[in-house]
């Protein structure tokens, strides 16, 4: 008796899982088209779009980039050189060494010949570490300035950077990043063509594992070499590229990389800056806009994505890097929604509050329990018999199946609009990740996502826990809210 | 017959320049960006070297500095050809050691006569 | 149940498939387009560089005689073309364009139903810098779509006839006004012409317009509008106003905006009208600036301060020498070395290094 409950029971969620995953593939496939229309609506106005007057024009706003720096020597002089030959009217790089207990300040003083000038930094954003010294390029006093200061983490160190940002607009970028040589001006353009209401704006991600990178600059794109990238080459188009491009359209991005954002310098001033107690600080600080915009604009503003191919970062090419960073950013999910968990449902907060949000808790938070739950449950309901064989060959057919179609649709917009792979052999790794994706690699970021959600919940008890110096670099821990999870 | 070294990442505005300069009787060496400039420049010290301002990899006001810094090219007449012309930014060409500016927009039949005549006043 | 599975299954298996040709199949019709083009582009593309290089004196009728086709395929290029080139280059390729029936056409699309061809079309007159489309051009800065209107202004800006000021500056008076940078730059690409429409619009009931006009003529060097500036300096009551006013008299450089700019440092005055009138004193180059900047140097608000420092570094010798005073009178009433600089003292530091390291650039290049 008691057994044939167990059974009901066991069949009922094996039933309430498939639908999970049915709704959730379905989810991601409206994004998708929702990408798709705004793809096409962009590229049809590429012709129009002034991208030359905007780059001639002297009243172009002026834009300070961002670059906080923790232990970069080995690649800081290419990628600030790079980033200072940017086409773009006018702006400036400041680059934030926050601590670093390598030569990456020496390295720059060697190759920019920097002299010393005792700024006045104002606190207009709270910073908590202390300014040491300010420096600025002898050949170029007014494009490069870099900022020594002690330990504090890459929140810390954007909000000093903000805080000597001379111009309106604010770029935050990580060091590692490779930028075409437009990027800033793809990013920058919405300001200029929206001036009241755009307050972000953010710039798709790329993996530049593989690619062939000559001084700065991604010349050749290619696929990595290992499965391991590929399969994030393919999560990253459906997740970062089209996720994000869909949440755009709708109106509901909640998300700007760190890897590459531009903001109104005014606006980040005003919310307070980045949060240096949350992980996915790039991501608190857009849901902390939209709640401040909400409050004071209601709804006449705009957080906007820009498809175009902008900036590329190395995606870790090991299990041991990838799980810590995928913990990270789960643990970010997890911690911004607690924090603004008062947004959640609340119709005040709009489609942020009544969409974004509790599609971030349903389908991000929770879908490595439920894809893990499915992994544990299944095979325990198959073996006392609440399900049979041919249910369960069925459903995990139809549950992967969906997933794979979601990844092949964007790997087909990705065809469609900007076609970047140009090798017929790399587009057919594509597809073979996508399906290699299913066996193994979703099932193991399961893990380390619940095991980020777990590190959030415990993390809130012990806040003001050890200080501990706080690292950035490369790809390791990177802190990006992502929902790369499933497909 | 002079040897122009031209430097510039526009495709469209290489191939327009290369081709009037020939038609004006010179030979034209075209490079994309500045590191190959340099390592053209110093492989091949050319008779005269038009440079694009804004380029990938290095600026071409820092080619200008790095040509004026090398033996075989401190003399070679730079010509700068650039889509700002602020006071600032002719100061800043000037400084880095250019002979002369062509701005963006620019007419073919001017470009040529600019570098005939930095060749002359080499020549004479 | 399980014959509903096996169904979605066979579905799912067939969508799949499906997509997975899609991506062959537009991978295929792509490249094959792409080399389509490039074959035919070839010949107007050489065509067309003998053409400019010659300065469009020989090789017009082959251009004009090339295939509608074919030149379809070029015409990007051209386009791109037109926008890297002045004089009679320039001239030569537009009267191509022009006997080719581009401009016709253009015309007509301007009134197509669709906005990214109104909008294109915009985009082609503009390209093609033709006077007797401004009429037209105007008439789309009341269009439906914001995106319209943009390229519209935007045309305007590169045709450059001063008649279209006064209509640009009615887009700005709407509920969803044209981007204000953008309507300055077009207001300045128009010219001095457009100077009388500019400084009437000063007493526009619309902030927003008066803001870009002051703007606009501050770029054009009006210096004629100077009292009226100044009196909107003083009496504005939108604060983004009078902020634009500031900084075009400092842009204008008369020695008469100097005692209106003085007014606005004053205390009571809001900071960033402060900050913007410190900033322009040191644009208007007078040294007779100086103590009214030096007496904020130790401004509580930050960018005043540091506004005042930098324009006392602009102004040269006076200015550096004040700098240096406030510095030096600091240093000698410090008794320890730790003790830290007042906020005076700081700013001035700060620029007096700027100005060095700046001096450093100009003579280290020249050398």
């Amino acid at each position: 008796m008691s057994e044939g409950i167990v059974r009901e029971i066991l069949r009922g969620t094996d039933l309430a899982i498939f639908g999970y995953f049915v709704a959730l593939n379905s989810s991601y496939l409206v994004l998708m088209v929702m990408a798709g229309l705004e793809f096409a609506r962009h590229l049809r106005r590429v012709p129009f779009a002034g991208a030359d007057d905007m780059f001639r024009s002297p009243l172009t706003l002026p834009v300070s980039v961002i670059v906080p720096a923790h232990n970069e020597g080995a690649s800081i002089v290419a990628a600030v050189q790079a980033m200072t030959a940017l086409r773009y009217p006018r702006y400036e790089v400041v680059v934030v060494d926050d601590g670093s207990s390598d030569d990456t300040f020496e390295q720059l003083r060697a190759h920019f010949d920097l002299v010393e000038v005792p700024r006045v930094v104002p606190s207009e954003v709270p910073y908590r570490s202390q300014v040491l010294s300010v420096h600025v390029a002898r050949a170029n006093p007014q494009t490069l300035t870099v900022v020594r200061k002690t330990n504090g983490g890459k929140a810390d160190a954007l909000n000093v950077g903000i805080n000597l940002a001379r111009h309106p607009l604010v770029c935050m970028v990580d060091a590692d990043s490779v930028l075409d040589p437009d990027a800033l001006l793809s990013v920058a353009k919405p300001f200029g063509d929206d001036p009241l209401r755009v307050a972000a704006c953010g710039g798709v991600v790329r993996i530049a594992n593989g690619c062939r990178v000559v001084g700065g600059r991604v010349v050749d794109v290619r696929m990595p070499r290992q499965w391991l990238v590929r399969v994030q080459v393919v999560e990253y188009l459906r997740a970062f590229l089209m996720g994000r491009t869909g949440w755009s359209r709708l109106g509901g991005l909640v998300v700007i990389s760190g890897a590459f954002g531009v903001f109104r310098r005014d606006l980040v001033v005003a919310v307070g800056g980045l949060d240096p107690e949350t992980i996915g600080e790039d991501a608190e600080l857009v849901v902390r806009l939209h709640h401040h915009l909400r409050e004071t604009r209601r709804h006449d503003y705009r957080v906007i994505f820009v498809a175009e191919p902008v900036s590329w970062s190395e995606a870790p090419a090991s299990l041991r890097v990838l799980g810590r960073q995928r913990r990270r950013w789960h643990r970010g999910i997890a911690e911004i929604l607690g924090k603004h968990r008062r947004m959640i449902l609340n119709p005040r907060y709009g489609r942020i509050g009544l969409l974004a949000l509790p599609y971030y808790v349903l389908f991000e938070l929770l879908a490595p329990f439920v894809e893990l739950a499915a992994v544990v449950l299944l095979p325990l309901g198959l073996w006392i018999g609440a399900v049979d064989v041919g249910f369960a060959w069925r459903f995990v057919l139809v549950a992967y199946g969906y997933g794979l179609l979601v990844s092949l649709v964007s790997l087909f917009i990705e065809e469609v609009s900007f076609h970047r792979y140009p090798r017929w052999s790399d587009m057919a790794r594509g597809v073979a990740a996508a399906v290699l994706e299913n066996f193994g690699y979703r099932q193991i970021l399961a893990v380390w996502q619940i095991a980020g959600v777990l590190g959030a919940v415990r993390g809130r008890q012990a806040v003001w826990g050890a200080m501990q110096r706080q690292g950035f670099g490369g790809d390791v821990d990177s802190p990006e809210m992502v929902g790369a999870g499933r497909g | 017959m002079s040897t122009i070294l031209l430097v510039e990442d526009d495709p469209d505005i290489r191939h327009l320049v290369a081709y009037k300069l020939a038609k004006g009787g010179l030979t034209v060496i075209g490079v994309a960006d500045g590191v190959s400039a340099l390592r053209e420049a110093r492989a091949h010290p050319p008779d005269l070297v038009l440079l694009d301002v804004r380029m990938p990899r290095m600026s071409g006001i820092e080619v200008c500095r790095e040509l004026r810094a090398g033996p075989l090219t401190a003399d070679v007449p730079i010509i700068l050809l650039t889509a700002r012309a602020r006071p600032q930014d002719l100061e800043q060409g000037y400084a880095a050691g250019a002979t002369d500016y062509v701005v963006k927009p620019f007419s073919p039949r001017e470009l040529l006569e600019r570098v005939e005549a930095a060749l002359a006043r080499v020549a004479g | 149940m399980l014959w509903l599975f096996t169904v979605v299954i066979a579905v799912l298996a067939g969508i799949v498939a499906v997509t997975a040709l899609a991506i062959v199949v537009v991978r295929l019709s792509r490249r094959r387009r792409q080399r389509t083009l490039a074959r035919l582009a070839a010949q107007p593309r050489r065509a067309l560089l003998a053409f400019v290089a010659e300065n469009g004196e020989e090789g017009g009728d082959e251009l004009v005689a090339i295939p509608d086709d074919a030149w379809r395929a070029a015409e990007p290029h051209a386009l791109a073309l037109l926008g890297k080139l002045r004089g009679e280059a320039h001239l030569g390729l537009v009267s191509v364009f022009l006997r080719r029936g581009a401009a016709r056409t253009a015309l007509g699309r301007l009134r197509s139903r669709s906005r990214v061809r109104r909008a294109r079309a915009a985009q082609v007159l503009g390209d093609l810098e033709l006077r007797r489309a401004v009429p037209e051009l105007c008439r789309l800065l009341t269009d439906r779509h914001a995106e319209v209107r943009v390229v519209a202004v935007r045309a305007l800006g590169r045709i450059g006839d001063p008649s279209a000021a006064w209509r640009i500056i009615a887009a700005l008076d709407r509920s969803d006004p044209v981007p204000s940078l953008l309507a300055t730059h077009t207001l300045v690409q128009l010219g001095p012409e457009a100077e009388v429409t500019l400084s009437a619009a000063l007493d526009h009931p619309q902030a927003r317009v008066r803001a870009v006009c002051l703007d606009a003529l501050g770029l054009l060097g009006a210096a004629g509008s100077v009292k009226r500036i100044a009196r909107v300096l003083s009496d504005d009551t939108y604060l983004d106003v009078r902020v634009s006013a500031a900084t075009t008299l400092g842009k204008l450089g008369t020695r008469s905006a100097l005692e209106p700019l003085s007014q606005a440092l004053r205390g009571s005055r809001p900071t960033p009208l402060r900050a913007a009138a410190a900033r322009a004193l040191g644009d208007l180059g007078a040294a007779a600036a100086v103590p009214a900047l030096v007496e904020v140097l130790g401004d509580d608000a930050y960018q005043v301060a540091h506004e005042a420092a930098h324009a006392l570094r602009r102004l040269g010798p006076a200015g550096i020498d004040a700098l240096r005073e406030v510095v030096d009178g600091e240093e000698a009433e410090r008794s320890g070395a730790h003790t830290r600089f007042s906020g005076a003292a700081a700013h001035a530091r700060e620029a007096l290094a700027m100005a060095e390291v700046l001096r450093g650039e100009r003579v280290g290049a020249a050398a």
